[in-house]
């Protein structure tokens, strides 16, 4: 059990550190944007790589969502059901999450791989490192998902959210 | 042609609206091909990117999940002579243009792109030249003095405005209403019919005539769907986009006059410029930052 | 057949509680399979729908909002609102509208302006005696205005999708968001009146100065947005960013409330928060895309100009099928999906894109509070901890008044294109 949490805890590190890194990336591309342009000096790369940051605040931050209940759901009818009916509803919201994810990420290989041939036009970089963003918000969703159908069988979880303050 | 008689559907998607003639050379097209094939292939067309963009539009011709699209310079992403298609003042006239297009360079072009594109060229459709607009008069390089301009995310175009004097950025197309409107940037760089089709002329009071990049754009197939295709059926494809080119050309020499005709009457001023000033600013940018694959080509088009 | 199918998928996903993002992946997963379409469309038009410029106001503003509350921007906003309006009948009701009005003006978004009002105000119209359906349903309601005044999200978002001016759109929302703020306090006026809900002594013009004075860089704020768009300082996307510059500034330096230490945690929530927006913005883009190869947008064009080409009666129907849609889809997924297609239709019949973008948003924001699927219904009866159904009940003045505020845009188009008009030619 105590492994088990240490991994949750060092998967969700990780996911924060990229995300938080990639955001703060982004807000510096913006500000170097707009100074540019006051200062009379554009850089060309600013529009690329906000874009690019962007993809990857998403790529790491998409699996933190579905922790956090971010990823919105609508419980309504799902959480006024009697008995055990909510938890296997739960279960079944991260199956699918994690299934969904998992059955993508080949065909999300394939999109990577196509990018080898070409190369951004500003800052230049092969385009399957970009491309890759996508792969890996599929991988970080099928992780934090079956994280969730584990810790749900062996009953340390609820399925619950998971208040983000827990994390951080 | 009956539903049941169709063997296969090709999907074009482009960027252009439905009064554009690439549009109408596009839906010329299907009509012909199915024409040339007895109604065994069809062609769906998707303007106004409603498809997808057009870096999505190739990536998915390469997926196999879109067979048709039309695009030009954003090929030199992958094929770096494609680079040739937008190289400013590399052409006086469309006559020497079209003598490049369809000449042995242009060959090569269309080989590169079949390579490493995975997507083939079967037609080309000529674009208006680009023009500067801008609330004030352009004429001379000398009056550009710092204009905060902005320029598609093609690192020659900013090269070459920088070396003539302007302040040029790379900003999303969406974005550039708005900020001409509230003075994030004051000019901006476009063929008329899209100055006309974003109402540009709503907050611009000049098109300065600097036809800084003559340019062509392709009407293009993916290389798997190409292959599926039977030899009769790829020659009726060719014979069908080689109609929809001089339909195209039609449509497109009527629709320059009708675009500045439009402008005028809208309240734009054209301005005449000092087009060898331009030229001559520009020539020693462009020539420093092309790639090295195509420069021996771009110093012998300056070179005449 | 497969697009019903897609649709199916759909809804049994929602009410079985899947995230609604997933449910976008499975329907359209369903649909690909069935017409044997190759599934690697799916990672592509994800990719392609979160690889957006604009879409960077997303985390942006969400950023601005989480900024605002941790460095006491927010509690100086609702004080100044309450030096306002607090000492009319149902007082804290009223404020609770003025905050969001007042904090609309620098966020762009519904969800943050629910949680950040709303996390300071239910438990305080709790604990001053107000019933928590009311105050959540106060909050709910009211959290709508902010992306109708400016700065907005979603008219950046439409602004991407049609290339309708963002800055004229921002304009646009002004005066309806004003209205609907009004329309909001003259119906919790009367609500509370008929309650008996509480007030509060009027605590004089030197509280409103002093008020005012405390929040004065916090209001400063709105003004800012508007003069940078205004003068060119930055793009309506990059205001975003713009908005949380200054609000970590006046948060760190000026009140002093925002500790430093915090902010790399603030930027990893912000970062998850926006991260759950986009992923859904990408899996909607997949939707959106098999319903253009269907045709399904031009179908609906044409049915509905089948039934009529009433410019009267198309506002009508346009109307109610955004708030059937509201009903069911989240606004930035229903906006990728409809928005351009319903503009193409209101366009045949006359209507101005201005003014369609207009109206059209702020239909979808009303469908930010309707059951089943309203975000801001969500977050604000989980901060009142209350089940659902006695704040949808509560909420039914609220959404009565800000349907009216709907139909008077809708029909008298000057609501929305007079200031704009004014200001920028
Ligand atoms: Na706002
Ligand atoms: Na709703």
């Amino acid at each position: 059990m105590r492994r088990a949490d240490k991994i949750i805890h060092l998967i969700t590190r990780l996911a924060q550190c990229g995300a938080g890194l990639s955001f703060a990336l982004l807000i510096l591309a913006v500000l170097v944007q707009i100074t540019g342009r006051l200062i009379g000096f554009s850089a060309v790369w600013t529009e690329e790589l906000t874009r690019y940051a962007l993809l990857f605040t998403v790529s790491f931050g998409a699996g933190l969502a579905f922790r956090s209940g971010d990823l919105v759901n609508v419980d309504v009818v799902c959480e006024f059901l009697p008995g055990r009916a909510p938890w296997v509803l739960r279960l079944v919201a991260a199956l699918s999450t994690g299934g969904l994810a998992l059955y993508l990420l080949p065909h999300a290989w394939r999109y990577v791989s196509i990018g080898k041939m070409q190369t951004s036009p500003a800052l230049g970089v092969r385009m399957d490192y970009i491309h890759f963003t996508v792969w890996l918000l599929l991988l970080f969703l099928a992780v934090f998902a079956a994280l969730r159908v584990l810790g749900m069988l062996t009953g340390a979880e609820d399925g619950k959210p998971v208040k983000p303050e827990e994390d951080l | 042609a009956p539903l049941e008689a169709q063997e296969m559907t090709l999907k074009l998607g482009h960027l252009a609206n439905e009064d554009n003639p690439w549009h109408l050379a596009s839906e010329k097209f299907g009509e012909e091909l199915s024409a040339l094939t007895d109604g065994r292939i069809a062609v769906e067309v998707f303007p106004n990117e409603s498809l997808g963009k057009e870096i999505d539009l190739i990536n998915g011709m390469q997926l196999g999940t879109v067979d048709m699209t039309i695009t030009g310079e954003s090929l030199q992403n992958w094929a770096p002579k494609a680079a040739l298609l937008a190289v400013p003042y590399a052409f006086q006239t469309i006559e020497d243009m079209d003598a490049f297009a369809s000449g042995p360079v242009g060959d090569e072009i269309e080989a590169q792109i079949v390579e490493k594109v995975q997507i083939r060229p079967i037609a080309y459709f000529a674009r208006g030249a680009r023009d500067l607009t801008s609330n004030r008069p352009i004429a001379h390089p000398d009056d550009l003095n710092g204009l905060k301009m902005r320029v598609p995310n093609v690192p020659l175009f900013v090269d070459v405005w920088s070396a003539l004097g302007a302040n040029p950025g790379p900003m999303a197309f969406s974005e550039v209403f708005t900020s001409l409107q509230n003075g994030t940037i004051e000019a901006q760089e476009n063929p008329l019919a899209l100055i006309r089709s974003a109402s540009f002329n709503e907050v611009q009071s000049h098109v300065n005539l600097t036809d800084h990049v003559r340019s062509w754009i392709y009407l293009t197939i993916a290389e798997s769907t190409w292959n599926k295709l039977s030899e009769e059926d790829r020659a009726a494809v060719t014979e069908a986009a080689a109609r929809a080119q001089a339909y195209e050309r039609e449509l497109f020499e009527k629709s320059l006059a009708d675009d500045r005709a439009y402008l005028e009457s809208k309240g734009m001023t054209f301005v005449e410029v000092d087009a060898a000033a331009f030229q001559a600013a520009a020539k020693d940018a462009v020539l420093a930052n092309v790639n090295d694959e195509i420069k021996p080509i771009v110093e012998d088009l300056f070179s005449n | 057949m497969e697009v019903a199918v897609l649709f199916l998928v759909f809804v049994g996903g929602l009410v079985l509680g899947i995230p609604v993002a997933i449910t976008l992946g499975l329907s359209s997963l369903a649909y690909l399979l069935l017409t044997g379409t190759p599934p690697v469309v799916m990672p592509q038009k994800m990719y392609a729908g979160m690889d957006v410029f604009v879409l960077l106001s997303i985390p942006g503003f969400i950023l601005a909002g989480n900024l605002m509350n941790q460095g006491g921007i927010t509690g100086r906003i609702i004080r100044f609102a309450n030096a306002l309006v607090g000492w009319i009948r149902g007082g804290l009701g009223l404020t609770n509208i003025a905050a969001s009005m007042l904090f609309g003006g620098i966020t762009g978004t519904a969800v943050a302006d629910a949680a950040s009002i709303g996390g300071v105000m239910i438990p305080g119209m709790k604990k001053a005696g107000y019933p928590a359906d009311f105050s959540a349903a106060v909050t709910a309601a009211s959290s709508t205005v902010g992306p109708i005044i400016p700065p907005s999200v979603p008219m950046i978002i439409v602004g991407a999708l049609s290339g309708i001016s963002v800055g004229q759109m921002f304009l646009a929302g002004a005066v309806p968001g004003i209205l609907m703020g009004v329309a909001m306090m003259v119906t919790a006026y009367v609500i509370s009146a008929r309650r008996n809900f509480p007030r509060q002594s009027w605590q004089g013009l030197g509280e409103v100065s002093r008020a005012f004075s405390g929040a004065f860089w916090a209001l400063a704020m709105t003004f800012l947005i508007i003069y940078g768009l205004l003068s060119g300082l930055a793009t309506p996307s990059e205001t975003a960013v713009v908005a949380s510059v200054y609000a970590f500034i006046v948060g760190a330096f000026i009140y002093r409330e925002l500790p430093i230490s915090r902010v790399p945690a603030i930027l990893v929530e912000s970062a998850t928060s926006a991260a759950g927006i986009l992923a859904l913005v990408g899996f909607a883009n997949v939707f959106g895309w098999i319903l253009v190869s269907e045709r399904i947008p031009q179908a609906i064009a044409d049915g509905v100009l089948g039934i009529t080409d009433n410019k009267f009666l198309v506002i009508l129907l346009i109307n109610l099928l955004l708030l059937f849609v509201g009903m069911f889809m989240e606004t930035i997924a229903a906006l990728i999906i409809l928005f351009v297609p319903l503009l193409s239709l209101a366009e045949a019949v006359g209507i101005e894109p201005l003014h369609f973008a207009t109206f059209a948003v702020l239909n979808l924001m009303i469908g930010l509070t309707t059951p089943p699927v309203g975000v801001c219904l969500f977050v604000c009866a989980g901060i009142a901890r209350l089940p659902l159904m006695p704040v949808v009940v509560a909420i039914l003045p609220f959404l009565l008044s800000n349907i009216l505020v709907l139909l008077a845009v809708s029909y008298y188009a000057p609501l929305a294109t007079w200031l704009p008009r004014l200001l920028i030619n």
